[in-house]
C-alpha cells in the first residue's frame, strides 16, 4: 500500500475517532424524571406526555408551563423559557430540553413531533359525528 | 344510538378497487420472485417482461389508493385516519403518503417506476439487473402485504354489510399546506433512483464488467443527485415556511436519512469521473453504487420501525411485526450479501481494468477527487454515527442520548470547509497533475476575486435595510467549549462558498461554451455553494425577539414596529383565518404580516393551528412567527376564603367579603364576592358575580379590573364562600417572535441552481449513452483549461 493511502487512512481513522469522543462526551442524554432530579446539566432530555389542561402561558414571565408525564408514570412542572413550537397544540408528546430546578424542570427547548408522524386514530368514534 | 345508523353502504367498486389494490400487491410478489429464477436462469427476456409486469403492478397498486383517497372511500381504515371530506382535492392526493403504509407504497411507486424508465437500457447487464431490482422491488412489496392500506375498519362492518363512515379522520392541520402535496413525491422519487444505482453495481460484478456500466449508471445517478438534491432542499424550506422557528435543517434522523444518501451519491458521481478518466476507482465505485441505497435502507429501518420514536421528530412509532422482519431480514440480507459480492469480485474485477497511470505530481485532479471523496464519505458517515448515536447509546444501556444541533454544527464544519475547498480547485488540476506552484498561478485570481467578494459581502450587508447588526463582540460556540468571534468565523464560511461559486461559474461558462449541458456539474457546484451561502448567512446572522401584542395594540420588536390589524375568517375555525398585523421597518420597509391562525376540534376540544409569515426580499427575510393569543392571566382559578389576601403571579388580591342579591333560586339571583385587587395600574375595588338564568344555569359576569384585566368567578363553595376567581385580559394578548435573516434568497436562488445543474448533467450523459459515444477522457466534462490561465 503506498504511503499516501496509509496517511490518508490513519487521518481518516483518527478523525472518526475525534468525532465518537465528541459525541461521547457532549451528545445530550435522555432521562426519566427520577434520573432529572439527580443530575446536573442543563440540556438533559426530558421525554414525556402534556397534560394539556396544565399549559399555560405567563405573559409577565414570558414563559410556557405544563406538567409533564414521563414513561415511569411520574409528573413534573415544565417552565419553557426558549421558543414555543406552533404545533404545541397537536403534540401529545414532547421533549424538553433543560435541568431541573428547585423541583422544576426548566427547559429552554421543546421538541414536539412531526404532525405527520402522530398515530391515526383508528376507534371510529366519529363515524357520524357532524361538524 | 347504532353509529352506523343511516350510513350508506358501499358500492361494489369501492370494494373491487380495494380488493385490486391487495390482490396486486401480493400478485406482485410473486411475479418478482418469477423474476428473479428467469434471471437466475439467464432468461432475460422473460425476466424483463415478468420484471415490468411486477412493476406496473405496483404503479396500479398506487394509482388504486390514490383513487380511494380522491372518492372519500372511509370504509378503509388508512383512508379514513388520514383524509376528510373536506379537505381539497390536492390534499386528499396527498394524503395517500402522510403515513407510514402510504409512505411505503410511494416508495415501492417511485422505485418501479426508475426500474421500468431503465430496464430497456441495461443491455449485457439485463438479467443480473432484473434480478436484483425484482429482489428489492419483491421485498417492498412484501412489507406493503403487512402494512397495507387496505384493511377495512372492523366498527363499519354490520351483518355482513360493509357501511361508508360520513367523515374521515382527516389530515393533521399542520400538514394542510403546499409542501405536503409537492415535496414527499419529489424525495420519493430520489429515493426509488437509489435503487438504480444499487441493481447496477450489482449487476456489474455478476456480469463480471465493470467498465461499460459506468457510463450506463452515470446518468442515472446525476439524476439522482438532482432529484434527491431538490427533495432534501424542498424538506429545508417547508420546515422553514411552517415550523415557525426560522431554521431550514434540524439535523433530525429522518432529515439525515435523506441527506446521507445523496452525499454518499455524490461520492459515487466523483468515483465514477475518475473511472471513466482514468480507469481508476474501479473496486470502489462497484461498492460505492450500492452504498446510498443500503444507507437509505438502514435509515428506513432506524426511522420506521420505532427504535427512534422518542428522539427523532419525524420517526415513526412502530410498524406492523411481520413487516418489520422483512425489513430487518433484507436489510442484514443485503448488506451480507452485497458485502460478500464485493469481496468475492470486485477487487478482482478491478485488477482486470488497465489503469491509466498518473504521474505522482504534487497535485493531479485524481489526487483532490480521492480526498474530496474521503472527506465526503468521512461525512455521511460520521451523520450516520451521528443519527444512530441515540440507539449506540441505548445499547449500552440507560435512555440512549441525541447528538443536537449544535454538536453537528461543531463537527461537520471540520469537513465542510476542506470539501469546499476542493470543489473549488479540483476543476483547476489537470488529470496528468502539476505542481503546487503551477496550481497557484492557475486560480490565484479567482482566489482573490472570492476574498473581495467576501469583504464585499460584509461591508454591503451591514448596510441599512439588510436587517444585520453584528459587533466584533459577537461570538459563536467553538470546540472544547470555545467561543470563537463570529465575524471572523462566518469569513472563513462565506470565503470558502465564494470561491466555489466563483470557479463553478468560471468553468461552467469556459465548457458551456463548447458543450452547454456538460458543464452542469460546475453549475451544480455553484448553486450548492449558494446554498451553502444562504444558510450560513441565514441562520449565523439571524436577530429575533419576542414580544406580546395585545389585540388593538403595537409593539416594537427589532427594527420593526408591529401594530395589530384585525381578525380575518368567518369564525375561529375559519382554516383561511389570519392575524393581520401593520409592520412599519426601516427605510420604506411596509407590509402587512398574515399569520394564519384557527382553531379546530380535537375529541371535543378546540386546539388552535398557527402558521408563520414570511416576508422575502432579495436582501433578507423577515420572520414572523406567531402563536394562539393568551386571554388567561393565572395558569388556572385561584380559590379565596372571606378576608384571604395573598400575591398570585404578582397581582395582589384580597377577597372582603361574599355579596348577594335578588332571591336564592329564583332567576336574576346573584352571588359573588367583594375583592380588592392591586395591578400594576392601582388599585381596583370589583364585585363579580355569577347569576341564575331561567334556564337553572348560571352565568358568570365579565367584571372589568382597571384597564387590563376582567375578573371571572369560575366557581363558589356555598359552604364556606370560597370563591374560584380567574383573571383574564381584557384584550387576548398575541406572542410574536419576530425574525429578521439575510439573504434567505439565496437558498431558494441555490436550490434551483443546483436543481437545474444536475439535470443537465444528467441529460448531457444521457444524451451520450444514447449515441453511444465511447467514454474517453477526452470526451469527458473536463475540456482543456484554456491557455490564459495556464
Amino acid at each position: 500500500m503506498k504511503v499516501g493511502a496509509m496517511i490518508s487512512g490513519a487521518v481518516a481513522a483518527l478523525a472518526l475517532g475525534g468525532v465518537v469522543i465528541a459525541f461521547s462526551n457532549s451528545a445530550s442524554p435522555y432521562v426519566t424524571i427520577r434520573q432529572a432530579k439527580g443530575a446536573s446539566g442543563d440540556r438533559l432530555h426530558l421525554a414525556g406526555t402534556v397534560d394539556p389542561t396544565s399549559v399555560h402561558t405567563d405573559v409577565y414571565a414570558r414563559t410556557l408551563s405544563f406538567r409533564l408525564t414521563d414513561q415511569d408514570g411520574d409528573t413534573i412542572q415544565v417552565i419553557n423559557r426558549g421558543e414555543i413550537p406552533p404545533n404545541l397544540a397537536e403534540a401529545k408528546n414532547v421533549v424538553a430540553v433543560g435541568g431541573v430546578k428547585n423541583g422544576v424542570f426548566e427547559s429552554t427547548q421543546l421538541i414536539v413531533k412531526c404532525p405527520s408522524k402522530y398515530e391515526a386514530d383508528k376507534n371510529g368514534s366519529r363515524l357520524t359525528e357532524k361538524r | 344510538m347504532d353509529p352506523l345508523h343511516g350510513l350508506p353502504q358501499v358500492s361494489d367498486w369501492s370494494m373491487k378497487l380495494g380488493d385490486a389494490g391487495r390482490g396486486l400487491t401480493n400478485l406482485s410478489i410473486g411475479i418478482f420472485v418469477l423474476a428473479i429464477l428467469a434471471s437466475l436462469l439467464r432468461r432475460p427476456r422473460e425476466a424483463t417482461a415478468l420484471f415490468v409486469a411486477g412493476s406496473v403492478a405496483l404503479v396500479v397498486v398506487f394509482g388504486c389508493l390514490t383513487a380511494l383517497f380522491v372518492t372519500d372511500q372511509f370504509q378503509y381504515e388508512y383512508v379514513f385516519g388520514h383524509s376528510d371530506t373536506i379537505i381539497s382535492p390536492s390534499f386528499k392526493v396527498a394524503a395517500v403518503w402522510t403515513a407510514q403504509e402510504g409512505s411505503f407504497l410511494l416508495w415501492a411507486a417511485a422505485s418501479a417506476i426508475f426500474g421500468l424508465m431503465t430496464v430497456w437500457g441495461t443491455g449485457k447487464y439485463r438479467s443480473a439487473y432484473v434480478g436484483t431490482y425484482s429482489g428489492i422491488l419483491a421485498v417492498l412489496a412484501g412489507i406493503l402485504a403487512y402494512e397495507s392500506p387496505f384493511a377495512i375498519m372492523k366498527d363499519v362492518i354490520r351483518d355482513g354489510k360493509v357501511f361508508v363512515p360520513a367523515f374521515g379522520n382527516g389530515m393533521v392541520p399542520s400538514l394542510q399546506n403546499y409542501w405536503v402535496v409537492i415535496h414527499p413525491p419529489v424525495i420519493f422519487l430520489g429515493f426509488g433512483s437509489l435503487a438504480v444505482m444499487a441493481a447496477y453495481a450489482v449487476a456489474a460484478m455478476i456480469a463480471g464488467d465493470p467498465e461499460e456500466w459506468i457510463a450506463k449508471v452515470r446518468p442515472w445517478n446525476l439524476a439522482s443527485l438532482a432529484i434527491l438534491g431538490l427533495g432534501v432542499c424542498m424538506g429545508g424550506l417547508w420546515a422553514y415556511e411552517t415550523q415557525g422557528w426560522g431554521g431550514f435543517w434540524a439535523w433530525d434522523p429522518v432529515e439525515n436519512v435523506s441527506l446521507v444518501p445523496w452525499l454518499f451519491a455524490a461520492v459515487f458521481a466523483h468515483g465514477v469521473i475518475v473511472q471513466a478518466a482514468r480507469k481508476l476507482w474501479v473496486a470502489g465505485n462497484l461498492f460505492l453504487g450500492a452504498v446510498p441505497f443500503l444507507i437509505f435502507v438502514y435509515g428506513t429501518f432506524l426511522t420506521r420501525s420505532g427504535l427512534l420514536d422518542k428522539v427523532s421528530n419525524h420517526s415513526f412509532a412502530s410498524m406492523d411485526g411481520s413487516a418489520l422482519v422483512i425489513l430487518r431480514t433484507a436489510l442484514a440480507a443485503a448488506v451480507v450479501g452485497f458485502v460478500g459480492l464485493w469481496i468475492w469480485k470486485g477487487p478482482a474485477l478491478a485488477r482486470s481494468v488497465r489503469t491509466q497511470a498518473t504521474e505522482e505530481l504534487a497535485l493531479s485532479r485524481e489526487k483532490l477527487y480521492r480526498y474530496g471523496m474521503l472527506l465526503l464519505s468521512m461525512l455521511a458517515t460520521v451523520i450516520s454515527l451521528g443519527m444512530s448515536w441515540p440507539v449506540i447509546t441505548a445499547l449500552r444501556g440507560g435512555e440512549g442520548a441525541r447528538v443536537e444541533e449544535g454538536l453537528y454544527h461543531l463537527v461537520v464544519v471540520w469537513f465542510f470547509i476542506p470539501v469546499l475547498l476542493l470543489m473549488a480547485s479540483a476543476p483547476f488540476v489537470n488529470w496528468k497533475g502539476h505542481t503546487f506552484r503551477e496550481f497557484l498561478v492557475r486560480i490565484n485570481v479567482l482566489l482573490a476575486a472570492a476574498i473581495f467578494c467576501t469583504g464585499l459581502t460584509f461591508v454591503f450587508i451591514q448596510g441599512p435595510g439588510w436587517g444585520v447588526h453584528v459587533t466584533t463582540a459577537d461570538t459563536v460556540h467553538g470546540p472544547f467549549q470555545t467561543k470563537l468571534p463570529l465575524i471572523p468565523v462566518l469569513a472563513i464560511l462565506l470565503l470558502c462558498c465564494w470561491f466555489t461559486a466563483i470557479t463553478g461559474a468560471v468553468r461552467a461558462f469556459q465548457l458551456g461554451r463548447k458543450m452547454q449541458m456538460a458543464a452542469g456539474g460546475y453549475v451544480a457546484h455553484l448553486g450548492l455553494a449558494v446554498v451553502m451561502a444562504g444558510l450560513i448567512l441565514s441562520r449565523g446572522l439571524e436577530r429575533k425577539q419576542q414580544e406580546f401584542i395585545p389585540s388593538m395594540g403595537s409593539a416594537q420588536l427589532l427594527d420593526y414596529k408591529v401594530t395589530f390589524k384585525e381578525v380575518t375568517g368567518k369564525d375561529l375555525y375559519d382554516r383561511e383565518g389570519k392575524v393581520v398585523f401593520d409592520v412599519d421597518g426601516p427605510g420604506n420597509e411596509k407590509f402587512q404580516a398574515t399569520p394564519g391562525l384557527y382553531y379546530y376540534d380535537s375529541n371535543g376540544e378546540a386546539k388552535s393551528q398557527v402558521w408563520p409569515f414570511v416576508k422575502s426580499y432579495p436582501t433578507h427575510d423577515v420572520y414572523f412567527s406567531m402563536h394562539a393569543p393568551v386571554t388567561e392571566v393565572w395558569e388556572k382559578p385561584e380559590p379565596f376564603k372571606p378576608g384571604e389576601s395573598r400575591s398570585v403571579d404578582g397581582i395582589q388580591v384580597t377577597y372582603v367579603k361574599p355579596t348577594k342579591s335578588g332571591t336564592p333560586g329564583m332567576a336574576g339571583a346573584k352571588f359573588g364576592g367583594e375583592f380588592i385587587i392591586k395591578t400594576r395600574d392601582g388599585e381596583h375595588r370589583v364585585s363579580p358575580y355569577m347569576e341564575l338564568q331561567p334556564g337553572g344555569g348560571p352565568q358568570t359576569s365579565f367584571t372589568p379590573v382597571g384597564q387590563d384585566f376582567l375578573a371571572i368567578i369560575s366557581g363558589m363553595n356555598a359552604a364556606d364562600r370560597t370563591i374560584s376567581l380567574q383573571l383574564l385580559f381584557q384584550r387576548p394578548l398575541y406572542p410574536i417572535e419576530l425574525y429578521t435573516k439575510p439573504l434567505t434568497s439565496l437558498v431558494w436562488l441555490g436550490t434551483g441552481i443546483l436543481f437545474v445543474g444536475g439535470f443537465m448533467s444528467a441529460i448531457a450523459r444521457r444524451r451520450r449513452v444514447a449515441a453511444r459515444a465511447p467514454v474517453t477522457t477526452e470526451n469527458l466534462n473536463h475540456a482543456p483549461i484554456p491557455a490564459s490561465q495556464s
